[in-house]
């Protein structure tokens, strides 16, 4: 409880003299006692003229400029409470207030350090100063910039990083009180507030077992929250000085280096900033949202880019403060930027959705329009950025945001693009976002309609075929094995996903599913007669080495055939003879054997391409390769001529499930059955050999539809 | 609006085969007669 007291008990010296010699000891003892009465009288009640002779000894330069560090400390805290018990006048020249506030200062810069044996007294001159807002004294000094750049750089600077959590909030608060008073600020002083935002990722460090909070950081956002008002004008200032600066500083060289020019760089971290201010003080942006919808009008398309980069930012964390509502207008300039005259900025708008979608789905309808229109842009950069908005989403969030279906359709579209970056992206992503959306997406009566082009996108692939490119035709491929119907599942599993995949074949689709699986068995067969053609050649008994050398290089010509020229198909096949590998050469007809079933196939191939892949394969066969193609090349053209050649769709394992109709509940299920088996009897009717008794039961099953009989 | 394309057709690669011809291969005559399938 604070007594009221009209006069000082404490009356003995504190200045050591000639007369009255004091130890640092007994120096520092007295000001402790003066310390703590000080510190229990009550402004109101105290008469200031008791005072006067501490007031005047406490700044005899023996205290004030007293090397030790307890004399220092004590001292410190008598004056803060000088300074208290005066107010609101401040008993002091400019001066004395000066040397005042660099004691003060030097008290302050040790709080990094909690053992240095007065801790607790700083803890009472930084609470003390804040409380009673002594600290704004010092903005009124004649050099009041270099204190106040001092102060901030005492708190920010690196030393400070082990200041005690407790003490967050008053240095914030001290920091906060000084911003307040100032009508303007050091731009270093800024720099240190604000760059606190670019730095901190959200992430504190992490020492031992303990989470360290970034106690700049955390200064930063007592101050943003605490003292928004004043620190917005500030930040207004701040960044209309950075952009006076960047404008100014465009000159003829800067404007042709772009984005690696300083105005650029500049400006993207100046909006970082503004971004990372919404998510933690969204009053403070309000003030500069001017400037932001200004950019996003500018000539200049760079601070076009920058500005959308920034708004679409804000948007993703509109989580206490919506920017939708808040800052209509610059949302509306926002969502312009779709059709922006440069490719670079509708790229940057379209970059934003994936995050925005995450975090928010009341604009969905809006940006669904804006998506549909960098779907068909005119510069393929922008189509990029479309299909990368589809690859990125979780499938979940994908269903969720995107709802037109009309958008998939578009999407679809660009698997047939002239471009072929465009065109193979949109490919890889239309065929994983297939495969997650049967795995992971229950068909709704909601989601109909998306199913209903989600679903046709196995039959989209197979029409690729039609096209007739080599290089096409190797997409659909990898797509189809790598995504459809890959071999790493269940025999089980592979039937499933086979009538999933063919539940929507359109006609075209059907056909060249057909002529697939036909052309599979030839190129198995020529795949075997080229190894044994290998074998041949490579064994010194072999008779009649012409006509098997004739038929040999035919058979490379003809498996050569559906490759682009580029890959150079024939000299790795030629390298391949020259390996003369046996365990390759039994792995590979293995691989391609109509008998082999789905277990010997996968390991087959398993192990085929984990020997093709090792790093000394040529060289411990002295083969020479030279620059003719490289390792990966070759190990490529194999797995393609597996994708094609190995019996991976129409497999002894898969007959007995197709055979098995009795789990198939659906009619579409029962009649794709049927027409593999029809078709897998014209194609390969040997492997139905071991099936009699599956195919006999089949028979029975049937049921006295007869006429559904086909001859086996 | 001048950057979205009006006419897709231009963007997208026809097909040029026939469901007929699709996926053909060469014929394996070269191989000899127990080889053709």
């Amino acid at each position: 409880m604070v007594k009221t007291k009209s006069r000082l008990d404490f009356n003995k010296s504190i200045i050591s003299t000639l007369k009255d010699n004091l130890s640092s000891q007994q120096v520092i003892d007295r000001l402790a006692s003066l310390h703590e009465e000080l510190s229990t009288l009550n402004q109101d009640s105290v008469e200031t003229s008791l005072l006067e002779r501490y007031r005047i000894d406490l700044i005899n330069k023996k205290i004030l400029k007293s090397k030790d560090p307890g004399i220092q400390a004590f001292a410190a805290c008598c004056l803060s409470d000088i300074l208290r018990l005066f107010a609101p006048d401040a008993p002091y020249t400019d001066k004395e207030l000066t040397d005042i506030f660099r004691l003060f200062l030097g008290q302050l810069r040790l709080l990094e350090d909690p053992d240095n044996g007065y801790y607790i007294q700083q803890t009472y001159l930084t609470t003390s100063l804040l409380e009673y807002r002594s600290i704004v004294l010092l903005t009124d000094l004649p050099n009041s910039a270099a204190l106040i750049e001092e102060l901030f750089e005492i708190f920010y600077g690196p030393e400070n990083s082990s200041i005690q959590e407790r003490l967050f909030k008053i240095v914030g608060g001290l920091l906060g009180e000084v911003i307040s008073e100032c009508e303007s600020l050091p731009m270093s002083v800024l720099k240190m507030v604000f760059n606190k935002f670019l730095s901190n990722k959200g992430n504190d460090t992490i020492t031992g077992l303990q989470i360290r909070k970034d106690p700049g950081f955390e200064f930063s956002l007592t101050i943003c929250n605490l003292y928004s008002n004043r620190l917005g004008r500030h930040f207004t200032k701040f960044y209309s000085e950075i952009m006076y600066e960047i404008l100014n500083s465009k000159q003829e060289n800067d404007e042709k280096r772009g984005k690696s020019g300083y105005g650029y760089r500049t400006l993207t971290k100046l909006n970082k900033l503004t971004s990372k201010l919404w998510e933690y003080a969204p009053d403070l942006v309000g003030s500069v949202t001017g400037f932001i919808y200004q950019l996003l009008c500018s000539d200049n398309e760079l601070f076009r880019e920058s500005a959308t980069c920034c708004v679409s930012d804000m948007l993703t964390n509109s989580l206490t403060v919506n920017f939708v509502v808040v800052h209509n207008d610059t949302y509306k300039m926002w969502l312009s930027k779709v059709v922006d005259i440069s490719p670079h900025v509708r790229y940057a708008w379209v970059k934003g959705l994936p995050n925005i979608f995450e975090r928010r789905n009341d604009i969905s309808d809006a940006l669904q329009k804006g998506l549909a229109k960098t779907l068909i842009d005119s510069d393929h950069l922008v189509r990029l950025g479309a299909i990368e908005v589809f690859e990125e989403l979780r499938i979940e969030k994908l269903w969720s945001s995107i709802t037109n279906a009309a958008l998939y359709t578009s999407l679809l579209h660009l698997t047939r693009e002239t471009r072929r970056d465009v065109r193979e992206k949109c490919i890889d992503t239309v065929s994983k976002i297939y495969v997650e959306s049967i795995k992971k997406i229950p068909k709704t009566l909601r989601n109909q309609e998306i199913w209903d082009v989600i679903g046709t996108i196995p039959s989209v692939i197979f029409d690729l075929y039609y096209i007739n490119d080599p290089n096409i035709n190797i997409k659909a491929d990898t797509v189809i094995f790598e995504h459809f119907l890959p071999l790493n599942i269940t025999s089980e599993d592979l039937v499933d996903r086979l009538i999933h995949v063919m539940e929507r074949f359109d006609k075209k689709a059907f056909s060249s599913f057909y002529a697939f699986n036909k052309r599979q068995v030839q190129i198995s067969t020529v795949i075997t007669r080229f190894i044994e053609f290998c074998e041949q050649l490579n064994s010194t008994e072999s008779e009649n080495t012409d006509a098997i050398k004739s038929k040999f290089y035919k058979t490379i010509e003809w498996l050569s055939f559906g490759f682009p020229d580029q890959l150079n198909v024939a000299d790795i096949l030629m390298a391949f003879k020259e390996l003369n590998d046996r365990r390759i050469y039994h792995l590979m007809k293995s691989a391609v054997a109509d008998e082999s079933n789905h277990t010997t196939l996968r390991n087959a191939v398993s192990e085929l391409l984990r020997r093709l892949h090792e790093t000394d394969l040529f060289r411990k066969k002295s083969v020479k390769i030279e620059s003719r193609f490289t390792k990966d090349q070759f190990v490529f053209i194999f797995k393609i001529l597996l994708y094609r050649g190995a019996p991976l769709i129409y497999n002894v394992s898969n007959i007995s499930l197709l055979l098995d109709t009795r789990k198939s509940a659906k009619e579409k299920e029962l009649s794709l059955k049927r027409q593999l088996i029809d078709n897998i009897s014209s194609v390969k009717p040997s492997i139905f050999k071991d099936q009699i008794k599956s195919l006999t039961n089949a028979i029975k099953n049937l049921d006295g539809t007869e006429k559904d009989l086909k001859e086996t | 609006e001048r950057t979205v394309i009006t006419n897709l057709n231009q963007l997208m690669l026809q097909d040029t085969v026939t469901e007929r011809d699709v996926l053909a291969v060469p014929e394996l005559d070269f191989l000899g007669d127990h080889d053709l399938q």
